[in-house]
């Protein structure tokens, strides 16, 4: 084998490195350039990708395990049939249907016969016969989770779940189905997971996360069926098969099995107990005895992308939800900086009073509260993190130019009155408060990115989140503005849930 | 004509190293884009979507695999770090393009694997298949994190050669 060019070696090393995000941001903005006009550099991307995909697959038939029960052939629907290509031996539908069992077998013998192993490679082999993974063990505390027919191999986080019927025996676990759902699942539970949009919980407890995934999920009961309309809520099977649905968020629809046609729709706070003879009865809801699985919750930070409708305030608002702080403008394109996102973006112009430390500042700062009331049961519990990013930008200017940017958030277990009353008092009251810091390059075609993380401490009550760009090179007392062009944009703002078990009932 | 489940299943599978490789640029795991794979597939089968043709498919397939890279990306909380869509829509438009020429290529490419040395094997392994960075490779195999990029880069056009040779044994490598 001969040496391949030189120039293609280094578009390949330099292709690599994209892949692996090592590039400088210059030198990706340079890349990218090139493989919107270059259909060759495409190529080479492509060809990478195509490396990447078949090597893995080469190496998952090498390292092949025997399937886990989990894959149960003989429950596999269609889907998963077809896209596993069982040996003829152990292949077997449960009669289903008929018709289901038709197509079944229909599309199997149409796998052989189509011939779809690749040259070289006959059908049947390992990675083929992987069965179609539904979930994955996200997380898991001292979890003993089996598959039915394999006991002998407990389950571990980070392993992805073909369909077919777990036991967990010990422990807690968060399931993230592949179609967005999460279940968290306490022991003792057994469940069968049947699709990506489907399970059946034969006894224990789950809580079901259905969050915006676009097809409802189905959990599947001794009694019936639970349906979600796009929502939160806990199960409990009992051994008898009585089922009880409390609702945390949204609705859901209760089918009976003892009767087809009734529905019972639940809505939030409220909860559905149905008897193993299929009496349904209301009992009081409850959301603490049920495991709770992890959760991203967005929306509580507003107009952080600084579109022209968004409302600042040159003043200390004690209000949630507002920008308040030092004069800035939303602007548009300027200054040969674009918007990172949108059609516009935040200007920051002046320094103002530092109600922190009483003293005229080096930093126009803007701020908004956030109310973390409604999740003080996770907070207390010590579950909770605050994440905030944000893009910062600025002219190309000079060496008397201001450069730095920073991203703060603080937590109180006060309100926003109270805090800032006790923010003007010397020295400043000690509270929980994470700061990120940057210099930005002179580049207005790229934009920084800032983050920050904050584990709330148990007793936060309100958070405030601030951004700022600091005088750091030239204080321009008196001057207005006192910045040149500096620009922030595309701040986003979400607060990570870590899982846990319910209380115990 | 509508086609039958049977046809649009063959179809996928015929290119399934294609849409993989399409999920792969968007989420850079080789596991995470069999997953995608795998759900275009069965989304195929169950949505309620008719194919009149089986470029209708692979086209399709292309976007809804692109569509459930970025859904996985963002339920598994990874930073998207794909490149421009853009860049993205030229690639889908040239995946589809390439049709059978490039599904030969990767079955080429499986004999050209299985036929390099072990230590070569084992650094794509950990690249690709362990999903190791590389950086992370380096510092297992104590080298340098520019002789990491060179030793990929290099295999991976040795790859190239053995299979532009076994597509067309007359051919010959211009050096």
């Amino acid at each position: 084998m001969s040496k391949w060019p030189s120039d293609d070696e280094a578009l390949r090393q330099r292709l690599l490195k994209f892949l692996d995000g090592t590039l400088t941001a210059a030198e990706r903005r340079t890349l990218e350039r090139l493989l919107v006009d270059d259909a060759q550099a495409r190529d080479v991307l492509r060809e990478l990708a195509l490396h990447a995909v078949v090597i893995a697959d080469c190496e998952r038939v090498t390292n092949a395990s025997p399937p886990m029960s989990g894959s149960l052939p003989a429950v596999e629907d269609h889907r998963s049939a077809a896209l596993a290509a069982p040996p003829a031996s152990s292949w077997s539908v449960l009669p289903w249907t008929l018709a289901a069992t038709a197509i079944c077998a229909c599309i199997v013998l149409g796998w052989y016969v189509a011939g779809f192993g690749r040259s070289g490679t006959a059908p049947g082999l390992p990675s083929r016969e992987q069965p179609v993974r539904l979930a994955e063990v996200r997380f898991a505390q001292d979890a003993h989770l089996i598959a039915q027919q394999t006991p002998e191999h407990a389950l571990e986080e980070g392993q992805r779940l073909p369909r077919g019927t777990y036991l967990l025996e010990s422990g807690f676990v968060e399931l993230d189905f592949f179609s967005g759902v999460v279940l968290a699942v306490e022991s003792p539970a057994t469940l069968q997971l049947i699709s990506q949009h489907e399970a059946r919980l034969l006894e224990g407890r789950v809580s079901v996360e259905a969050g915006d995934a676009e097809t409802s999920f189905v959990l599947h009961t001794p009694v019936g069926e639970v349906i979600d309309i796009g929502t939160r809520y806990g199960v409990y099977v009992a051994g008898d098969g009585a089922t009880e649905t409390h609702v945390f968020e949204g609705l859901v629809d209760i089918h009976s099995s003892a009767s087809r046609r009734a529905v019972k729709r639940v809505e939030a706070a409220t909860a559905v107990r149905v008897s193993a003879s299929g009496a349904m009865a209301s009992v009081p809801a409850t959301e603490k005895v049920f495991p709770q699985p992890s959760r991203e919750i967005a929306n509580l930070l507003l107009d952080g992308d600084f579109e022209a409708d968004t409302e600042l305030l040159a003043t200390d608002a004690e209000d949630v939800g507002v920008w308040s702080g030092d004069v800035c403008r939303i602007v548009g394109p300027g200054q040969q900086v674009q918007p990172y996102s949108g059609a516009a973006m935040l200007m920051f112009q002046s320094t103002g009073k530092d109600t922190q430390q009483a003293a005229p500042t080096v930093a126009s700062q803007l701020s908004q509260w956030i109310d973390l009331s409604p999740y003080r049961d996770a907070i207390s519990a010590g579950r909770v993190r605050a994440v905030v990013s944000a893009r910062f930008n600025r002219i190309a200017g000079n060496e008397r130019t201001d450069s730095q940017f920073g991203i703060h958030l603080e937590s109180f277990d006060v309100s926003p009155r109270q805090a800032q009353r006790r923010l003007q008092s010397q020295p400043a009251p000690p509270r929980s408060r994470v700061s990120y810091q940057l210099l930005s390059d002179d580049n207005p075609g790229s934009w920084e990115r800032a983050e920050a993380v904050l584990t709330l401490p148990n007793d936060a009550r309100f958070l405030q989140v601030t951004i700022l760009a600091f005088e750091n090179v030239s204080n321009d007392v008196g001057e207005r503005p006192e910045f040149d062009g500096h620009f922030a944009d595309d701040l986003r703002f979400h607060l990570d849930v870590d899982p846990a078990p319910g209380d115990k009932p | 004509m509508k086609l039958s489940e049977q046809h649009i299943l063959r179809v996928l599978m015929r290119s399934r190293d294609r849409v993989a490789a399409a999920a792969w640029v968007v989420l850079r795991d080789s596991q995470a884009a069999e997953d995608v794979f795998q759900n275009v597939a069965i989304k195929a089968m169950t949505k309620e979507v008719c194919f009149e043709s089986e470029g209708a498919v692979l086209s399709w397939a292309f976007i809804t695999a692109r569509r459930e890279a970025v859904d996985w990306l963002r339920r598994h909380r990874r930073e998207a770090n794909a490149p421009s869509a853009e860049i993205l829509d030229l690639l889908d438009a040239e995946w589809l393009a390439a049709g059978t020429r490039e599904d030969h290529r990767a079955t080429a490419l499986r004999d050209c694997f299985d036929e390099l040395p072990d230590k070569s094997r084992r650094l794509l392994r950990l690249r690709y298949f362990e999903g190791v960075a590389c950086a992370g490779i380096a510092d297992q195999l104590g080298a340098k994190l520019d002789a990491v990029y060179k030793r990929l880069s290099r295999l991976h056009s040795l790859l190239r050669e053995c299979v532009e040779h076994r597509l067309d044994p007359t051919r010959t490598v211009e050096t």
